[in-house]
């Protein structure tokens, strides 16, 4: 991790009177996968298309590599986008050589990787089938192997796992993990998977009507949101105390939030001065889906 | 190879590869191939029918109250008769294959009966022929002048010279033939390109391309690749046409309707270049409105209701060419020379009438050059307004409105 290889600064953007981006600044680093979360129509893909200088920022300065991005810097870039199709008419091989050629590679480098990444993903042999005689997991396929044929030094990925089933989803965390460690490529991605989020990303950035909401290292971001859940294991009788914690008892288990200004030790000790037999007590940071779900909430 | 290019080859080849194209491009010549071919065969059919009729037939009873038939041209089949009824008879049981009859004022009236026994409708029209020829050819030699028969039956070549300005006006049809392909070439890019490349635009919408696509290419680089594509399609189209048209006309020996001189085509370099500017702006501000309506429609068939309007007003000074012919700088034909959609072809046609003063010229010029960047900046702006509004129709208000940069 050293440069920036994204640098958004105050960030704002209009459509009609509505203002849907609002003062939104942000980095990500060379090297590192960021999850770019929010609710539906937070302003992630707006802010995805700014970037990528499809939109036109009101205000504010979106750059990769310290410039506005423009097509002519395509072959750094690997992009792919929510509302994603495909030549549906065309061959496989000719619609990825094309794009290929477009992000800069020759005819001869374009065809040899498409033909890798076919073998790859057990694709051999359709080469010259049209598009639309392949299954939509097929096609999924494609669309991945066009957004990375370029081997990118920036890879950017709306909801990448919209649609996959949980076997190509397997298959697109392999190829992403395998493009950060062994190429060194920057991954960005909006997504709804809290789980995907908190399994791959280095970092995070959860934006909510347009504005931020959350942004660090995914540790920090639960550290620093609200308070440290305690789950417990007991024998005996457990009553809730709401000037020390609150929360859901069971008969053996329970999942407590200590109160405003009261550490889980002092939980703790409030728990055994009230005679309850600890078998278990286990201190958890609340889960991206809880944060994500409080925030968007809120 | 540049974007621009390796998009215009993708555009290009999708277009060219489809059989459909080539049925498309080859169904008109080979229609006008076949007509000609069935026409010519059915001509020489006719004139070998009646010829077979008239050897073929036994009797023909001519009866001539009118005086008019020149006796010596009875010979053959032909015999005079002077019994109406009996004649008719003999038709009519078949022992005399046709009875024409002039009666005494056959020269006031032009009225012949003719009684025939049937031989199908082709082949009693013939006696219909050979009663007429025979009445014209008698008149004629009551001449008396072999010569003057001879030239009153033939097609006399017109040297014709106008003169305008006090000038020689040249109105040979070799004058009008380079102006004319123009007209047609230009017809041909308005039919044919203008509805690929909005199928083209509509579909990169309707196959969720365009995002990914922007993201490699510039949106003008996007937009001028499909255009150069599609002049490359229109150019392969005509080329064929024109080949196609040569090589069938020469191998099957067929005669032109109307006879040309090739040799003496010529080429007024200043008409030309004109001409291809006006083809070239019309078929970019047509080219332009496909890209922005296929841009700011949610598919392709929504497109197209609206796309037809453009075209029709674009080859709608068809409808009015026999003013435009008649009064090529008249009021109106000067109206629509301004008119972005029809000012191509109505320049186009007066430019090859000669009917375009050099003023008139140079303003046209300018006019089309702003119309063209005018419908660049507009579709420019209609692609980036609507290629991403994938799923509802554009308010024509709020088009309006973001356009205008509100």
């Amino acid at each position: 991790m050293s440069e920036p290889i994204i640098q958004v600064h105050n960030f704002n953007k209009f459509f009609g009177t509505q203002h849907v981006i609002k003062d939104l600044s942000f980095e990500i680093q060379e090297g590192e996968i960021f999850a770019f979360l929010g609710p539906n129509g937070s302003g992630k893909t707006t802010t995805i298309r700014a970037l990528l200088g499809i939109y036109r920022p009101d205000s504010g300065e979106l750059l990769i590599n310290g410039k506005r991005f423009g097509p002519d810097q395509a072959a750094i870039l690997g992009y792919l986008p929510e509302e994603r199709g495909l030549y549906v008419t065309s061959p496989v091989l000719e619609t990825m050589i094309y794009f290929g050629q477009l992000k800069g590679l020759s005819f001869v480098e374009a065809r040899a990787r498409s033909l890798a990444f076919l073998k790859k993903v057990d694709l051999e042999g359709k080469e010259d089938f049209t598009i639309n005689k392949l299954s939509s997991g097929q096609q999924q396929k494609i669309q991945l192997g066009i957004t990375i044929l370029n081997e990118p030094q920036l890879l950017i990925l709306d909801e990448p796992t919209k649609g996959l089933d949980p076997l190509n989803r397997e298959l697109l965390m392999d190829i992403l993990f395998d493009l950060n460690r062994n190429k060194g490529t920057t991954i960005v991605f909006s997504t709804h998977q809290m789980n995907e989020a908190e399994k791959i990303a280095h970092r995070l950035l959860m934006i909510k009507d347009g504005k931020r909401a959350l942004y660090g290292k995914l540790e920090d971001v639960k550290n620093s949101f609200g308070h440290n859940n305690v789950h417990v294991e007991f024998d005996g009788q457990l009553v809730v105390d709401r000037t020390v914690f609150d929360g859901v008892v069971q008969t053996n288990t329970a999942e407590l939030t200590p109160a405003e200004g009261i550490s889980p030790q002092r939980l703790l000790e409030h728990l055994v001065k009230a005679k309850v037999k600890i078998l278990k007590f286990e201190v958890s940071n609340p889960s991206l889906d809880e944060i994500f779900i409080q925030v968007s909430k809120e | 190879m540049p974007k621009i290019l390796l998009i215009a080859k993708r555009e290009y080849l999708k277009i060219v590869r489809k059989k459909v194209f080539w049925l498309a491009t080859l169904a008109l010549p080979t229609f006008i191939i076949a007509v000609s071919i069935i026409s010519n065969l059915s001509a020489e059919q006719s004139v070998k029918q009646i010829q077979k009729q008239a050897s073929a037939s036994k009797l023909i009873l001519i009866s001539d109250p009118s005086g008019q038939i020149n006796p010596s041209y009875i010979a053959g089949p032909l015999q005079l008769t002077g019994y109406l009824e009996r004649a008719r008879q003999q038709v009519i049981d078949g022992s005399a294959d046709a009875l024409f009859v002039y009666p005494s004022d056959v020269l006031a009236t032009h009225k012949i009966d003719v009684y025939a026994k049937s031989k199908g409708l082709l082949n009693d029209t013939g006696y219909s022929t050979l009663a007429t020829d025979l009445l014209k050819t008698s008149i004629l030699s009551s001449i008396g002048d072999a010569q003057k028969i001879a030239a009153y039956s033939a097609n006399f070549n017109i040297n014709l010279q106008t003169y305008k300005n006090g000038a020689l006006v040249d109105n040979s049809l070799e004058r009008f033939l380079v102006p004319g392909a123009l007209v047609i070439i230009y017809f041909f890019m308005i039919m044919f390109a203008s509805s690929y490349l909005l199928l083209s635009v509509a579909e990169e919408k309707e196959n969720r391309m365009i995002e990914t696509i922007l993201s490699v290419v510039k949106p003008r680089e996007l937009i001028f690749g499909k255009i150069i594509g599609q002049i490359g399609v229109v150019l392969t189209q005509v080329v064929t046409l024109i080949i196609f048209a040569v090589v069938g006309f020469s191998a099957l020996s067929l005669k032109l309707p109307i006879p040309i001189n090739f040799a003496a085509v010529k080429i007024d370099p200043v008409q030309l270049i004109f001409g291809v500017w006006c083809m070239a702006c019309g078929f970019l501000i047509m080219a332009n409105t496909m890209v922005g309506l296929g841009s700011i429609m949610p598919s392709y068939r929504d497109a197209q209701s609206f796309s037809s309007i453009f075209i029709i007003a674009t080859i709608f000074p068809i409808y009015f060419i026999t003013i435009l012919l008649a009064d090529p700088t008249g009021a109106i034909a000067r109206a629509v020379s301004f008119f972005p959609y029809t000012a191509a072809m109505v320049l186009l046609f007066r430019n090859a009438l000669d009917a375009l003063p050099w003023w008139e010229m140079g303003l046209s010029i300018i006019a089309l050059a702003v119309y063209t960047a005018a419908s660049f900046y507009l579709a420019y702006k209609l692609f980036e307004i609507g290629a991403l509004e994938y799923k509802a129709k554009l308010p024509f208000g709020q088009i309006v409105k973001r356009v205008m940069g509100k």
